[in-house]
């Protein structure tokens, strides 16, 4: 088992690699390229001639053959050096650094809500189907399932941010103004208290969704013979379900734990423009527009490696939840 | 601390009904708190609707960048060699220059002495190798400065001497005077960005000649300016002195107390990064920011009013230099006519274009001058939207139904055009139906074309278009030059590739005629042929609307990006806030 994981583990080199040609090509065959998005934006109506263009191809080595731009780029990253953002020239790590931690922030406490609300969620509807309040809930995730967030959000910001309406909740950013002198205990408060709107909108989508899979892989366990058989056996409710249905029920859930990983520094463009948080959901959106090469490259690369690690986790995570389950056949053929 | 501020704004609203009768509105529709001397004190916290690339004065491409570093009147962290004046919106208010600048005989040679005894904000003398220093990074090939070099193409030279600094231009334009040396060039310190002095061994001839490229140490001096620490914490001579940028939040400046100037009033300025449009405006409501310096035409129409509203806060609109036009490329088998062009005018009703998108915030203008300036000719008439002539012209040009299929054709052509859009443009999207059905009544067929906001340019240049809305914003005075001579057809912003040598003769004309009266006379006569000739429709002059704390007094409104001069304003004792 160590074995195939270890050989997995080493896979990733190749795999990365290949992404990274895959993506290298496709952001440099990506009509427009960074020098005429920084010479020409439309409302600046000056006279660019094609010799500043290329004087600013030459800056950012966009005059040098594809190959040449590729071999390079390798040549920083294996001392994992993602280079200068076009943009403002600063070093793409100083931008990460800014950036992830806020993400980071928000899509772990989005993904853990989410989850820990959801599965307890999906069991109670999958065992109370057909009762009243599972009706009820029913209806209430669909409607969440199909509110676009955009619209969630600017309700939540109209209704519930001080306009014209009720003043709960701060309408952006992460913390007030002047918070930085505060008590630790009062600056938490202040932060949970920026949190609740942005995390409410990110999460309520991703909780339908999961509570509706684990309610559909929940009913399809609990109609299973060795259930009849654990029934008839005369053990209690709770511990049919609790210990034999819940976990048969979990490989679904856990495959789409393969996705939580790159969620985590993906950030949500949408909710971080609304609410005026900087995380990694507007740079992206914002190297793609500027054509900022050296940056995009950074993130769909950091993104790449953690899709394949969240993969190898959740194979991982199979065993652990079915023991069925084992990897030392297959290393074997 | 909520309630404090509702019982204060409770109380307000009393003090001014009882006050209200005995001082008949001093300040207009303002609240009256204390009339009198301007007094020092408090913050104004302003959204900024996008985070801006850098501030360092040279290299920045964002506009947001520039309300920053030196705001709508030249003057704020940094500074330009000249200022405009608020009468006549004419650059000849010195700044860092002592005096307007002296002009020689042949208009190729411009002199300005620099201030004395002002100090960048860190104590250093400002002198004129500072002014060098400026022009030699921005002419330098290698710097990112690509945006700007561009109005630097006529500047041959520049020798500095003492306190005296002169500008030789290799060919005359009424132009230079104001794009290379007042208005243009934010001054930056040398002894900040070249503190090892890498660039004085190099005349500004040198560094746009051949050496430019290639000498290491331009190189390495352009490296290192390009991605210097000072981009982000910027050191000016200006009114205020940078405090702070935290990233993707806020941008804080506080006042410069050793100023050579006159001192502005407010303590801090606050620039809050607040992309979203109904997060700013709930902010603004909750009291969290001051200044809205922009507000969507529905905000302005149907959510800022109301009592609660005008206890705390004003609302106003103010013009600025920016217009939208139709370019019709003028290659296209149908707009090579200009009665065709004339026709598709008279099929575009302005006034309500402007009532259903801009919600009356708007001016039809005929004309690719400020309505405002001496160069707008105020008897050109809009053409009127007139769809019976329209159809009579069509007709005249030749583009009848022929086949009866309910399109006008001509020569086999059929009248179908794609109208150029670009992701994310709202007047795109509001404009492009109404449009597409008025030309179906007249038998012409309109269909859509979106394409990726970055590649939007760059397809405009290259004429891949039939029809595109476009935006533009400049300065008030601004040479028609670059949108409308021929030669600008390549890599110009002659996105129509509009090609007329009459037009060609008044603008160069126009260029080289120094007497303000005569020129302006070429300038009538050159929009009395374009609105014979129509090679776009001009859709109207963009008027801005914001909203603002009335805590502020002298609050001044300017017809520049971004609209606010923080200069003036100030806030009675009793009122501060901070």
């Amino acid at each position: 088992m160590r074995n195939y994981f270890v050989k997995r583990l080493l896979l990733l080199i190749p795999t990365l690699l290949g992404i990274s040609i895959v993506s290298f090509l496709i952001i440099h065959l990506l009509p427009g390229d960074p020098a005429r998005v920084k010479v020409e934006a439309p409302e600046r109506n000056q006279l660019v001639t094609e010799q500043t263009l290329r004087e600013t191809r030459v800056i950012y080595g966009l005059d040098q053959p594809l190959y040449v731009q590729y071999f390079r780029w390798l040549k920083r990253m294996v001392t994992f050096d993602f280079g200068e953002s076009l943009r403002d020239h600063r070093p793409i790590i100083e931008k990460l650094k800014e950036r992830i931690p806020v993400t980071f922030k928000l899509s772990s406490i989005s993904l853990l809500l989410a989850y820990l609300i959801s599965i307890p969620l999906g069991v109670y509807s999958a065992t109370r189907q057909h009762a009243t309040g599972e009706r009820i809930i029913t209806v209430v995730l669909f409607a969440m399932y199909s509110l676009p967030n955009f619209w969630v959000a600017t309700m939540a910001i109209v209704y519930l941010g001080g306009g014209d309406f009720w003043d709960v909740f701060p309408v952006f950013g992460l913390a007030s103004a002047g918070a930085e002198h505060w008590s630790w205990w009062k600056r938490t408060q202040d932060e949970v208290w920026h949190l609740i709107l942005p995390v409410a909108c990110m999460t309520y989508y991703t909780l339908a969704v999961l509570s509706r899979y684990m309610r559909a892989a929940m009913l399809d366990i609990i109609r299973q013979d060795f259930i009849r058989t654990a029934r008839a056996k005369g053990l209690s409710e709770r511990v049919v379900v609790y210990r034999h249905a819940l976990g048969n029920s979990l490989i679904p859930i856990v495959t789409l734990m393969g996705d939580v990983l790159p969620a985590l520094i993906g950030g949500s463009v949408v909710i971080e423009t609304l609410f005026a948080i900087p995380g990694m959901g507007s740079l992206s959106y914002e190297a793609v527009f500027t054509r900022d090469y050296p940056l995009l490259m950074a993130i769909f690369t950091l993104s790449a490696l953690l899709t394949l690690l969240g993969i190898l986790v959740s194979d991982f995570l199979y065993t652990l939840v079915d023991p069925r389950i084992g990897y030392e056949n297959r290393v074997a053929t | 601390m909520e309630l404090m501020r509702r019982l204060f704004a409770f109380f307000l609203v009393l003090f001014t009904l009882v006050s209200g009768c005995s001082h008949p509105a001093e300040h207009g529709e303002g609240v009256a708190f204390d009339s009198g001397q301007p007094v020092p004190g408090d913050w104004a916290v302003v959204r900024l609707e996008a985070e801006p690339d850098t501030l360092n004065p040279v290299n920045y491409v964002s506009s947001v960048a520039q309300y920053v570093m030196w705001g709508a009147k030249n003057s704020q962290v940094y500074e330009l060699l000249m200022g405009y004046n608020t009468k006549d919106w004419d650059v000849t208010e010195p700044l860092l220059a002592e005096a307007p600048p002296t002009v020689s005989a042949d208009h190729l040679t411009y002199t300005i002495t620099i201030r004395d005894g002002v100090k960048w904000h860190d104590g250093h003398p400002f002198t004129v190798d500072d002014v060098l220093f400026t022009f030699k990074a921005t002419a330098c090939p290698l710097t990112d400065a690509a945006a700007h070099r561009s109005s630097l193409t006529d500047l041959a030279d520049i020798q500095a001497e003492g306190r005296t600094i002169r500008f030789l231009m290799s060919k005359p334009n009424v132009y230079n005077l104001r794009n290379v040396v007042t208005n243009l060039m934010p001054i930056a310190p040398k002894h900040i960005f070249d503190e090892e002095g890498l660039l004085d061994g190099f005349s500004y001839k040198d560094i746009i000649g051949p050496k430019g490229k290639t000498d290491p140490k331009i190189k390495k001096f352009a490296e290192h300016f390009n991605a210097h620490p000072n981009n982000r914490a910027p050191v000016g001579t200006g009114p205020y002195k940078f405090e702070k940028w935290d990233s993707g939040r806020e941008i804080v400046l506080v006042r410069n107390e050793n100023y050579w100037g006159k001192k502005p009033y407010l303590d801090k300025i606050v620039y809050r990064i607040i992309p979203d449009y109904t997060a700013a405006l709930t902010a603004l409501k909750a009291g969290e920011i001051d200044v809205q310096p922009r507000l969507m035409p529905i905000q302005y129409k149907e959510q800022t009013s109301g009592s609660a509203f005008d206890q705390q806060l004003a609302k106003m609109t103010y013009s600025i230099p920016s217009r939208f036009q139709i370019f019709w490329n003028n290659e296209r088998p149908f707009f090579k006519d200009k009665r065709v062009r004339q026709a598709m005018t008279m099929l575009v009703n302005r006034e309500k274009i402007i009532e259903s998108i801009r919600l009356g915030l708007g001016q039809v203008v005929e004309s690719t001058f400020d309505p405002h300036g001496k160069e707008y000719n105020p008897n050109i008439k809009p053409i009127p939207y007139d769809p019976k002539r329209a159809a009579e012209l069509l007709d005249e040009a030749g583009w009848k139904d022929h086949d009866g299929d309910g399109i006008r054709d001509k020569d086999g052509v059929k009248f179908k055009f794609d109208f150029l859009g670009s992701t994310g443009s709202s007047i795109f999207k509001q404009l492009s139906p109404v449009l597409a059905d008025e030309f179906r009544k007249a038998g012409i067929e309109m269909t859509e074309r979106i394409i990726e906001f970055s590649v939007m340019t760059q397809t405009l240049k290259e004429h891949r278009f039939d029809a595109s809305v476009v935006g533009f914003t400049s300065d008030l005075v601004q040479d028609p030059y670059q949108i409308w001579h021929s030669s600008s057809a390549a890599g110009g912003s002659n996105f129509g590739n509009f090609k007329n040598p009459e037009s060609d003769r008044l603008i160069e004309q126009a260029r080289l005629e120094f007497d303000d009266e005569k020129r302006n006379q070429l300038y009538w006569r050159w929009q009395e042929l374009m609105r014979d000739e129509q090679p776009v429709t001009f859709l109207y002059y963009v008027t801005e609307a914001a909203a603002y704390s009335r805590r502020f007094r002298d609050v001044e409104w300017l017809p520049l990006r971004p609209g606010y001069d923080l200069m003036s304003w100030w806030v009675p004792k009793s009122a501060q806030k901070h």
